[in-house]
């Protein structure tokens, strides 16, 4: 796969998560807060396009796009009432939802396990939380790719949810995910063990990060976003 | 490495391996919680039982984890990790911050029970799974500058029914779900764990 166009430092992106999730629950119907929405619903489809994600980004643009504008346009125009309050309340969950959602996977799919690692040993953070949140951001696409394959071997043995019921399907689910993962957990264990991660002393990481351009940018945009949030 | 984490590790005895289980099971709980929970929103009347049926399914996880679990501080680091993530899939900030208090009081409990008395268990989790009121917070919270915004322009007849729709007594309702579910998924996770995984060697 050709390399990314340009990508942040994982602390940048945790940031984002951070913040962009307190501006889409917390901002009210303010004009101010409004501005702080849009301007935070834009970052992360530039970072898909960082990441070569072009379907992802237009997707995201597709569906938010349209939701907020509906959002803001019913409140503003209409005389709500039955149907109406329904739709724009919908519309109005979809455009605070998704762009968390999109962002929570552009952070997955975008940081690497020693980047992360390095970069939350840089802020000084303690290894009771570097070493799970290492494991978490490995451990997310390995339960997708575990699920998937559950989904394959349900699949082959004919047993549909319309078949078994929501209990015993859910059942069928659930219990062979969870055993894989936990075999997947012992022998990263087992690795990360072997290659010292146990060991009281710091490591060297080679992984390089730290402020890029498009990190500066980033973290320009959020202070706007904040900024226009609290100011208006 | 931060001296609070050598300390820390030190004095709480949590090693390496703790530490990789408690990742573990926080994708676990979180893909549960997440994942199959939100399956059940796409039928409107399960979105009010939510509170209900989803501590429900992650008994199995959680009891998963605590099979695990044989020292303080273990269930605290789980909760704040599922707190943040919480907040990182697009949810208030309110799960992460009942997390802080909620998690170590569960750990607590679970300790005072040796980690291993079924009481204490059903108790602990039931404790635990209320930081997850934290998500429907904003939903009565935006609901004040909602309101304040179209009372301006419509009748008070229509606000009120607006309100009456959305009770406050809703919130209460919820946190008794959650209590219920934590129950009932500490008793099915315990009979899937001896059902499944005993009998493989992973329980």
């Amino acid at each position: 796969m050709a390399p990314e166009l340009f990508r942040l430092d994982p602390r940048t992106t945790l940031l984002l998560v951070a913040l962009l999730n307190v501006v889409m629950f917390s901002a009210g119907f303010t004009a101010g807060a409004g501005t702080a929405r849009l301007i935070f619903m834009a970052i992360p489809p530039v970072l898909a396009v960082g990441l070569r994600r072009w379907k992802a980004a237009l997707v995201y643009l597709a569906l938010v796009g349209p939701a907020f504008a509906f959002e803001s346009w019913s409140l503003d125009t209409w005389w709500l009432g039955g149907a109406n309050i329904v739709a724009a309340g919908l519309a109005s969950l979809a455009a605070r939802l998704a762009p968390g959602i999109f962002m929570a996977y552009i952070a997955v799919i975008s940081i690497r396990v020693s980047e992360l690692m390095a970069g939350l040993e840089a802020i000084h953070l303690p290894r009771l939380a570097v070493i799970p949140a290492a494991v978490i951001l490995r451990f997310l696409p390995t339960v997708r790719e575990e699920s998937r394959s559950v989904q394959i071997a349900m699949n082959a043995r004919g047993l549909s949810l319309a078949r078994v019921g929501p209990l015993a399907w859910l059942e069928y689910r659930l219990i062979p995910l969870i055993m894989s993962t936990l075999r997947c957990g012992e022998e990263l264990s087992q690795a990360a063990l072997t290659r010292g991660l146990g060991r009281p002393v710091k490591a060297n990481r080679i992984a390089r990060i730290g402020m890029r351009p498009a990190d500066v940018l980033t973290l320009g945009a959020m202070a706007a976003g904040i900024g226009v949030w609290i100011v208006g | 490495m931060a001296k609070l984490g050598k300390g820390l590790t030190v004095k709480l005895g949590i090693t390496t391996k703790n530490l990789i289980d408690v990742g573990v099971f926080t994708v676990l709980y979180i893909v549960v919680v997440g994942v199959f929970g939100q399956l059940g929103a796409l039928i409107p009347i399960l979105q009010v039982l939510g509170p209900f049926y989803i501590p429900a399914l992650a008994g199995v996880v959680f009891m998963l984890f605590l099979t695990r679990v044989d020292r303080f501080g273990m269930v605290s680091l789980f909760g704040v990790l599922v707190g943040l993530l919480v907040l990182a899939t697009g949810q208030s900030y309110w799960v992460p911050v009942l997390a802080v208090f909620l998690a170590p009081l569960a750990d607590f409990i679970f300790k005072l029970g040796g980690y291993k008395s079924w009481p204490h268990t059903v108790l602990g989790y039931l404790v635990f799974s209320q930081m997850l009121i934290g998500m429907v917070v904003p939903l009565f919270f935006a609901r004040e500058s909602f309101l304040a915004k179209i009372s301006g322009r419509h009748d008070a007849a229509w606000v009120q029914t607006l309100v009456d729709l959305t009770p406050n007594w809703m919130f209460a309702v919820m946190i008794a779900e959650l209590a219920l579910g934590a129950v009932v998924g500490a008793y099915v996770g315990r009979a899937l764990l001896r059902k499944h995984f005993e009998r493989a060697g992973i329980g």
